[in-house]
Parts: C-alpha cells; structure tokens; sequence
C-alpha cells in the first residue's frame, strides 16, 4: 500500500504527484523560455540533437510512466470516508412531497353555443407522504371551474398504499382504473401528457368519457414472477360507475356508496419485455352489474388492450376497448372504442398526431344517461413545444367527425401547461 | 530559432501529458455485507428508474444518486439509463405521480456520503468514482465486469 497525501480533496501517490509536477515544469518552462532566448540570445546556440532525442525519450517515459500512475491510482483504494461526512440522518416519517399542476387554455370552434374563450384549466394538488417505510398516502386533489364559471373541488385520488413487495401491493381509497394505458399513466396534470388533453372516450366521467375512470375500492397490484418477460398485474374490486339521469345532481363516482349490492372487478396484464426496451402491452377485462336509473340490471364488462412504446424520441401509444351492455330484460349494446398516437422529439418540439375512433350506439340506454354514445371519430395534430423543463406550451387541431345530422366539429386549442 | 523550435515541441508534449484525461470509470458500491455481486445493466436501470425494489437475490435495495450535474451521475444516466437529466427527473416524477414510487431517489453531494450511505444503509447501492473505492465498501461488478476491465460500461463522459 502506497501512502497517500491528501491534495484539496484528490489523493494522489507521490510518483504521480511527480510525474505531474515535472510535466508542469516543462511546460512552465517551455512557454517561458523561448521568449529568454529571443530576448538574452538572438543567435541561437548550436543543436545538439543527441540531446533532444534523449530529452524526447524522456519525455516519453515519463508520459508512459504517469498514465500507468493514473490507470493504478483510479483502483487503488483511498482512505476510508472523513469521519465528517459519517453521520447519515435516520429516516423520519412523515416525508411529505408536493407538486402542483396547472393549464391554461384559448379553445376556438365551430361547435354549435360555442364561443371562442380563454379557459382555465384544473389545478392540481399532488401530495405524496411516506408515513412509514412501506405505507404512504398520495392525495391529488383539483379546483376547477365548471360551465357556469363556478369554481369546484375534488378529491380526485386519495389512496393509503402499502408497498410490500415487487410482487405485492396495495392500494385503499379512491384510484384511476387500470382500464387500458392512458388512465392509468396520466392523471389530472395536462402537463405530463403530449397532446392537450386525453382521447375522448378515456375523458373522465363528468367530461362525457366511456370509461369508469375513477373508482373507489380496492387495487392490488406487482409484479409476476417471469424473468425477462416483466409480467404485471393489477387487480382492482370497487363501487364501479353510477348510471345516473342527466340533470338528477348526483356525482358521476360512488365515493362514499354505492347505488347497488354489486361490485365491480378488473384485471389487468402487462407485459415489459427487456428483449424490447420501451414496449409495453397489456390486456385486462371489467365488469360490473350497473342498475342505471330507469333501467333494468345490466352487465357491463370491457375488454381493454393497449400496445405502447416509449423511449427518449418517440411516443407511439395504441388502445382499444370493447364496452358491452347486456340488459337482464333487453338487448346487448357493444361500443368499439380505439385510438392511436404518435410523437417524435426534436429538441424542445415534440409533434404529435392522434386519430381516435368511438362509436356508443344510440339504443344503449346507459350510454344515453351519461352522454357517451354517438359516433365521433377523426385526427388531432399538433405540436408541444417545453420551452422550460417545468412548462410547455401546445397547439392543437381537432377534427372530430359526428354521427349522421350532428355535423363536424373543428376545434383548435393552444394551451399553456406547468408543473410547480 | 531551432531552440523555439524545441521548446514548442517540449511544450506540446508536456501539455498532453499534463492535460490527457483518461475516462474515469464509475464505480458501483454496496455495504460490504450486501450479498449483491453483480449486477446487469438492465437490472440497473430497473433499480434506478425506481421499477424494481429488489435484487435479483430477493434482497431490498435502496438507491441512492448523487447531486444533479455531478460527472457520476451524467455517466450512470448516460451510460445505463440511456437518459439525460430532464428526462430522468420527469420520469421519476410521474412515477411518483402515479403513486408507482413513493419517494425520489435521496440525492448526495459527495462520494463520500455515498459509501457512507450504502455502508450504513441495508440494501442501499450507489456509485462513485473508481478512484474513491476504499475499504468501507463492496464494488458491485456490471455485466460481470469490473471497473479494471476495459469493456466496463460505467464510465464518465469525456
């Protein structure tokens, strides 16, 4: 073992301490002297060539000499760490973090009572707090106005989550649904998200989507033991979605009741292979007996599939959804619903294209209730420009093609978003 | 003017000697009783994208990064999660937005709070400089290569 001496922080053995001192010398001494000779010794002394090449040689050596110091020193071990830097705090809990989100938004269309507006989008409250080390509470909380300018709030996730282990999880509150990819990758922050906002049958319930966005129950979920395959799966039990009537004044989530005995149930897979890095896909399957207002008990389940890549250039997002309705005393409705996305990065602009398609026939009753049936397919284009790592702005054209006698919509947005 | 000559010739030698920058490796470092002998890159990205908690021996890991803009941490997000710095924090972010973390990677300022840390913490794992390997640590090897191999993948940018 070599002694060390310690040199503002950097600890080098005294060869190489050598070894660099020399080199500096020389160089010193090489940047200073010819302007000596110019000035003392206008006619230059003869060469002696024997001697550079000596000189050279030994330049050489010792070059070879400092990169073998430097190639042993870079493995060699130092002393142990300063006794200053040894006391590490113990952990204490509660660690609370926080985050918060906001949009702005200026929406122009063609939509029939519609004028164009400046519109404020939600604002988000993230609070994430570790009570423990396997037992925290995640709480995202919104103030947003409604379509009489009224500001409202809401608890839109609050969970207690207990991480026990890659393969065991629990979730008990209020959650998004692991229907698909979106609902469960992107929440209430716009920010995260490319496109402004979310394709229009995964909109949340009091936005007209399909989808039982939010829930409240119970979400076990962890991995699969399956090596390089990364399987996953999420298991989620809980009131499931109220059907209710338009204009009856009940929330579009079962918070604190139920309107039914029933409950409802969703199992997702996932799969991540390390073979492909960046793709992900995912099946699942959730059912519900819904009892819509008015309307006799029926079943609901949905088929959900998604195949996603992502990686530090591209964005390339696809899911699907079969919804049926199957009344105990009437017909079975399916509602096909599916979208794609495409992104690609180019510094701070990342332009996008979406096209989504869902169709809710008409004869579904439920449907009808929340206002989620009806043709409505069409592109979105546009580009998102980060020009701060905690801001974007993003432009948006939509056009969403209606059913027959509905007519088109065309619509652009620009929309401001923000993490803070 | 042959003299000038020399002296610029010595010059140049000295300043490449004084000035050549080998690239430092980055070393991986455990407690010295973590029963982790390896790791793979994939298995490092998992760990320090905060996707996975454990070990492929089932043991509980912790990780621990060091201060945005150190080299260490430029190198591990280059070299292993094939990420720059924006990128990384957003996706803890989200992550723990999506309530898949519960907490960000501690972050800190020294090698040396580093292998105090893993010394004293059970699972946790950073990195540091090659250099700054000392006894009160265990170096992890990566794809089964250690830091004194040439084709080690953890090194700092040039």
């Amino acid at each position: 073992m070599h002694k060390t001496e310690s040199n503002g922080g950097m600890r080098r053995t005294p060869n190489a301490s050598k070894a660099k001192a020399l080199g500096t010398i020389i160089l010193g001494s090489s940047l200073l002297l010819p302007g000596v000779c110019s000035a003392a010794d206008p006619a230059p002394p003869a060469m002696d060539w024997s001697a550079v090449q000596k000189l050279i040689k030994r330049v050489d050596e010792l070059e070879s000499e400092v990169k073998t110091l430097r190639a042993r020193e870079s493995l060699r071990p130092t002393l142990a760490a300063p006794a200053a830097e040894a006391a590490m705090p113990q952990e204490t809990f509660p660690q609370i973090s926080f985050h918060g989100f906001g949009d702005i938004n200026y929406r122009v269309s063609n939509q029939s009572g519609s004028k164009n507006a400046f519109a404020l989008g939600q604002l988000d409250f993230f609070v994430m707090s570790r009570l423990a080390e396997n037992l925290s509470i995640l709480s995202e909380n919104v103030i947003e106005a409604n379509e009489e300018n009224n500001f409202g709030f809401e608890i839109e996730r609050l969970l207690l989550q207990y991480r026990g282990t890659d393969w065991f999880n629990l979730d008990v509150g209020r959650y998004h649904t692991s229907v698909g990819y979106y609902n469960t990758a992107y929440h209430h922050g716009t920010w995260f998200q490319t496109a402004v906002g979310r394709p229009q049958f995964l909109d949340f319930e009091d936005g007209g989507g399909l989808i039982p966005a939010h829930n409240t129950g119970l979400s076990a979920h962890g991995a699969i033991p399956s090596g390089s395959l990364n399987l996953a799966y999420v298991l989620e039990v809980g009131n499931g979605r109220p059907y209710h009537a338009a204009g009856s004044g009940k929330a579009p989530v079962l918070n604190i009741s139920d309107d039914n005995e029933y409950k409802c149930v969703n199992l997702a897979l996932t799969i991540k292979p390390d073979g492909l890095p960046g793709w992900q896909a995912g099946v699942g399957a959730y059912h519900d007996t819904i009892t819509p207002d008015n309307l006799s008990r029926t079943d609901e389940l949905l088929i959900h599939g998604h195949v996603v890549f992502k990686n530090s250039l591209w964005e390339f997002l696809n899911e699907g959804l079969l919804m049926r309705h199957s009344e105990r005393l009437g017909p079975t409705h399916y509602t096909p619903a599916a979208y794609t996305q495409l992104a690609r990065n180019f510094g701070k602009l990342r332009p996008f294209v979406r096209f989504s398609y869902v169709n809710g026939p008409d004869a579904d009753p439920a449907l009808s209730l929340i206002g989620a049936n009806g043709l409505r397919w069409g592109p979105s284009i546009g580009v998102r420009y980060d020009f701060s790592t905690l801001a974007c702005l993003k432009f948006q054209y939509d056009r969403i093609q209606r059913g027959v006698g509905e007519g088109n919509i065309n619509q652009f947005t620009t929309q401001l978003a923000f993490t803070f | 003017m042959a003299t000038n000559y020399l002296h610029l010739a010595l010059a140049v030698i000295a300043l490449s000697v004084t000035t050549t920058q080998a690239q430092e490796h980055i070393a991986l470092v455990v407690g010295k009783s973590t029963g982790i002998d390896n790791l793979s890159s994939i298995e490092l990205q998992k760990l320090f994208k905060c996707e996975k908690s454990k070990a492929p021996d089932g043991s509980k890991v912790t990780v621990v990064m060091r201060d945005t803009g150190s080299a260490e941490r430029i190198a591990v997000l280059t070299s292993v999660l094939k990420m720059a710095e924006g990128e990384y924090s957003k996706h803890i972010l989200q992550a723990t937005f999506t309530g898949a973390v519960q907490a960000a990677p501690k972050s800190l300022s020294s090698g040396g709070a580093v292998k105090q840390f893993v010394s004293s913490t059970p699972g946790g794992l950073g990195y540091i400089k090659a250099s700054e390997i000392d006894d009160s640590v265990k170096v992890v090897k990566v794809d089964g290569k250690s830091p004194t191999d040439a084709d080690y993948p953890l090194k700092s940018p040039k």
